[in-house]
């Protein structure tokens, strides 16, 4: 017990004698941020995904972003964040435009990043997703764009217009021009492709899956996915019609359930696949299929993120080309 | 016997329905019809493989998983003496799921057989150390529950870390990590099932051993049953079936506990079901049942496709829940669930002990408060918190500690809430087990507020605390309406209360599921108990129910010391026995409410906290109390601050470190104390 106390006594005094502060004085760097936010084209004043008006004082340099499809668009329009939530992961999932140096800029997993890593980065904007970390955020002066990732409605338009509301904060909107126009040149080009291939069946289906000891869980990628809507406009036919959710179109379904998709291609992430293959080797519903016997099961290439941005975008259009092609 | 037949008769009778029940239902449009050609030879073959690859292989992972937990937890729960005891209460589940995420976590990929002996090795892990800390073989029923759930919390801590950690890489194992019979195919029938019956057949050749069992361990031995092999063999089949099933379809919840106490409730009527020849294949149909009912009604009501979006152990446990409930308010006697009064008696301390105590703890519990201030994704130092509450620090801090303080508060105080609920409802109750996320309180206080973050766009924090008092509420009043039957029984208090705590939380993972699908991470961290994003809004509520209560259980500390005792002790000196437990159960309801607002859902802190009081300054509450606050203040501003701390920037729910950090403390004075 006296051991103890003395342990408690002896830990309390150290703590207390580290009576310092870490203050330093940043004044300074805020003036001059100022100015040269104003040097490069002045206020901008923009109506984010939740309605609220941001003011800039200028094009923001220094964005600290908390939704990978976001970083993407960030990086597209040739601006590397100071932070990024869980940039290992980003790198991981996706490849469309790579985060360099990743861990200095990690602030957090996305859906709870660290507020005093967000601080720690000084950035001038902080772009979060709708139903994040607005709250959390709101206390500070840092001004906040909130963006919507995905809406089941309308997928690429929504696509679209987050990537160009990022690009005002940004004051890249000729830069974003550019790159929507690439990507519906894109679009145009692969549609091209497809019509000359003429592929033997327009109907297809996008789905991942995962297995885990010996259960199963389908994941289709349904009407208002980004996946199953850039598939459409390249003249296919989304034949996964099952209920799907208001923002991804995301589904659910088992190997019974995909039976429905008879002549379709069945198309799946390249990602950490070969498992739940393998599992499905011994099931006769999956290998008496019309698309297994038929050779219609085709994987997406590796580190394509199906929830991302215009650059992802092009790398879906693609992969669906080289698919059918 | 003849009563035993019909009995088993009547239930296979049941089991046959839902089968073909079961059957006729799944994402294509084969039903009955279909089937029935099928059985005469007509089907195309396409109908036929609908049959045996999906609809077959759902069917009997049900059948499968219901026997094994069904029969497991009769074992367990024979062995212990305890109606209390199953695979969720020993930590067998846990030990099996920890293992098989950690595993999978690391990217290793087992093949499907290896990984039963990854769940097994867990799991018969889980069931030795559980065995080992509560004094081997020979041990109390109450010592070896203890064990288990202080086990089974921190395992279930380090497996949802995993899936928190590794989301990515995990993203499988969330309906996995809630159980659900979605096979890839007869595979994992066909090697499960086998090891099950042969398993069960083997439990069987115990039945006797286990009747003779439940008159005591003296009275067993002296009728020449080997006590201790008979506990070591049970043991270890009854985890080889748990680890199949975990490995068959993920932790089903709550059927090894419910199927069980089903068919001792059944005794009652058919007094010859209690023979363990009976009783064992019984509990294993029964589960069956349970299993294959829950999801055929599921899958009824939703559809066969949206009902994949809930896992089945989610829905066993609502449907295992309500059944018990309503089964446990009929029954006199809920089972073999008497225990002694306290963990473990303890000298009384002297005056000076109780003041060095609490002195140390006052100073831990200032230290805890000062490094939680200081610590954090960057660490300040204390003149920074000086120049802070001088309200003259510059912006960056000033927001750092903003953001810190509440969260440090919210911590201390909602650690001093959930101890004083736990000692309250312990006295109240006379089960150390007791606490309120055992009665259902923190189970209704979460899922109150988990139905307004839900439904409310952005719910305010008053909201929230106030939708958790209304569910915490709503919670006691059922528990204790639905266990008063001319007085009140503790023992059917727990069971009841347990019964209402699986389904609130069986009810906040069904609608954080089905709200935002695709949000795993932040579910969890929600369930398992976070200070993220807390808000001073959040903290008031914990503070005025502690000005409120703290004087009143102090009060009232001679009455909790005579209700810990028995039933009559209390009368014979006056006291108006069910008016005191209601003001204590009341204040262990508004406590525990509060801090569901502060700090998510902590269930570990009530427990411990207590105990640890005890084995410090002994029974008394008056010394008691003040100590188990002190204590709970001390736990949950720790594990916070190194859940803020250990893996900066990211972070880790408090609840989760709180089961790390507190587990080996209490299993260590499990241990300390043995007999």
């Amino acid at each position: 017990m006296r051991r103890t106390v003395i342990a408690v006594g002896a830990a309390t005094l150290l703590a207390l004698s580290a009576c310092g502060t870490t203050e330093d004085s940043s004044s300074e760097r805020e003036a001059e941020k100022t100015s040269e936010a104003a040097a490069n084209g002045g206020p901008i004043t923009l109506t984010d995904a939740d309605g609220r008006t941001v003011e800039l004082p200028g094009p923001a340099q220094d964005v600290v972003v908390t939704e990978w499809q976001q970083v993407e668009d960030v990086l597209t329009l040739g601006v590397t964040p100071v932070g990024a939530a869980d940039p290992a992961g980003y790198n991981t999932w996706d490849t469309a435009v790579p985060l360099e140096d990743g861990d200095d800029l990690d602030v957090g997993m996305r859906g709870s990043i660290n507020k005093q890593a967000v601080l720690d980065k000084d950035p001038d904007l902080i772009i979060v997703e709708q139903g994040g970390d607005v709250d959390l955020l709101k206390d500070t002066d840092i001004p906040i764009l909130v963006t919507a990732g995905a809406d089941a409605k309308d997928p690429i338009g929504q696509m679209k217009k987050t990537f160009e509301l990022i690009a005002q904060a940004l004051g890249k909107q000729d830069e974003a021009a550019a790159v929507l126009e690439e990507f519906d040149t894109s679009l145009a080009e692969a549609k091209d492709a497809v019509a000359q291939a003429e592929p033997e069946s327009k109907r297809f289906v996008y789905a991942d899956a995962y297995v885990t000891g010996s259960t199963l869980a389908i994941r289709p990628f349904g009407q208002g996915s980004y996946m199953g809507e850039l598939g459409e406009e390249l003249g296919l036919e989304n034949a996964w019609t099952g209920k799907v959710d208001p923002a991804y179109g995301l589904g659910q379904t088992d190997v019974e359930g995909l039976t429905a998709i008879k002549d379709a291609e069945l198309f799946y992430t390249g990602t950490e696949s070969t498992e739940w293959l393998k599992a499905l080797d011994s099931n006769r519903l999956w290998t008496r299929s019309d698309f297994v016997t038929d050779d219609r099961v085709t994987a997406f290439p590796t580190g394509i993120w199906t929830f991302g941005g215009p650059r992802s975008g092009e790398q879906i259009l693609d992969a669906y080309v080289d698919a059918l092609t | 016997m003849l009563g035993a037949a019909s009995a088993l008769l009547a239930v296979v009778v049941a089991l046959v329905a839902v089968v073909s029940w079961h059957l006729t239902q799944g994402t294509t449009a084969v039903g009955a019809g279909d089937l029935l050609d099928v059985v005469l030879g007509r089907a195309p073959g396409s109908t036929v493989d609908v049959l045996v690859d999906s609809r077959l292989p759902r069917m009997l992972a049900g059948l499968v998983v219901g026997v094994a937990l069904g029969v497991a937890g009769a074992v367990f729960q024979s062995l212990a003496r305890n109606a209390l005891a199953s695979p969720d209460t020993l930590a067998v589940n846990a030990g099996a799921v920890a293992a098989v995420t950690t595993v999978a976590a690391f990217g290793i990929s087992v093949p499907f057989v290896g990984n039963t002996f990854v769940a097994f090795g867990g799991a018969l892990l889980a069931a030795g150390l559980v065995l080992l800390l509560a004094g081997g073989g020979s041990a109390s029923t109450t010592r070896l529950i203890l064990a288990g759930s202080a086990l089974a919390l921190a395992l279930d801590a380090v497996g949802t870390a995993m899936l928190l950690l590794f989301d990515q890489e995990t993203t499988g194992l969330f309906a996995w990590g809630r159980g659900t019979l979605s096979q890839t195919g007869l595979d994992g029938v066909e090697s499960m099932g086998p090891i099950v019956a042969v398993t069960v057949l083997a439990t069987l050749l115990l039945a006797r051993r286990l009747d003779l069992l439940g008159l005591g361990d003296d009275a067993a031995s002296s009728l020449g049953v080997p006590v201790l092999a008979t506990r070591v063999l049970g043991t270890v089949l009854a985890v080889l079936l748990c680890a199949c099933a975990v490995n068959l379809a993920g932790p089903i919840g709550f059927v090894g506990l419910a199927a069980p106490a089903l068919v001792r409730l059944a005794a009652r009527v058919v007094p010859s079901v209690s023979r363990h020849l009976v009783l064992l294949p019984m509990a294993g149909l029964v589960g069956a049942v349970l299993v294959l009912l829950t999801d055929a009604v599921v899958r009824a009501v939703l559809g066969a496709e949206q009902s994949l979006r809930v896992p089945t152990g989610v829905s066993t446990t609502m449907v295992g829940a309500v059944a018990l409930v309503v089964l446990a308010r009929q029954a006199r006697d809920a089972g073999p669930t008497r225990r002694p009064a306290s963990a473990r008696p303890g000298a009384l301390h002297g005056r000076l002990r109780f003041g060095v105590v609490v002195a140390v703890l006052v100073v831990l519990a200032a230290t805890a408060a000062v490094v939680g201030l200081l610590a954090g994704y960057s660490w300040f130092l204390v003149g920074d918190v000086a120049n802070w509450l001088q309200g003259d620090a510059v912006p960056k801090i000033r927001l750092g500690l903003d953001e810190r303080a509440p969260r440090v508060v919210a911590a201390l105080l909602a650690g001093a809430a959930l101890a004083l609920a736990g000692t309250t409802t312990q006295a109240v109750c006379r089960n150390p087990l007791a606490e309120p996320s055992i009665l259902g309180v923190t189970g209704g206080a979460a899922a109150g507020a988990v139905i307004v973050v839900t439904t409310v766009g952005s719910p305010s924090s008053a909201q929230i605390a106030l939708a958790a008092a209304v569910g915490a509420i709503v919670a006691m009043v059922l528990v204790y309406a639905v266990t008063w039957r001319g007085g009140l029984d503790p023992d059917r208090l727990v069971l009841v209360g347990i019964g209402v705590a699986a389904f609130g939380g069986a009810l906040c993972a069904l609608l954080l599921v089905y709200s935002d699908p695709f949000n795993t991470p932040a579910l969890y961290t929600w369930l398992s108990g976070s200070t993220y994003g807390r808000s001073w809004g959040q903290v008031v509520p914990v503070a005025v129910a502690l000005v409120v209560t703290v004087p009143l259980a102090l009060l009232l500390h001679r009455e909790l010391d005579l209700l810990a005792l028995d039933d009559e002790t209390p009368r014979l000196v006056g006291i108006r026995l069910e008016r005191l437990r209601i003001v204590a159960l009341a204040v262990a309801a508004l406590l525990a409410a509060t801090a569901v607002a502060a700090v998510g859902t902590v269930a570990f802190v009530g427990l411990v906290a207590p105990h640890a009081a005890r084995a410090l300054v002994a029974g008394r509450h008056l010394r008691v109390l003040p100590v188990a606050m002190l204590l709970g203040m001390v736990l949950l501003s720790v594990a916070d601050t190194v859940g803020r701390v250990a893996i900066v920037p990211a972070e880790l729910p408090a609840g989760l470190v709180v089961a790390v950090v507190g587990a080996p403390y209490f299993l260590w004075l499990l241990y300390r104390s043995r007999a």
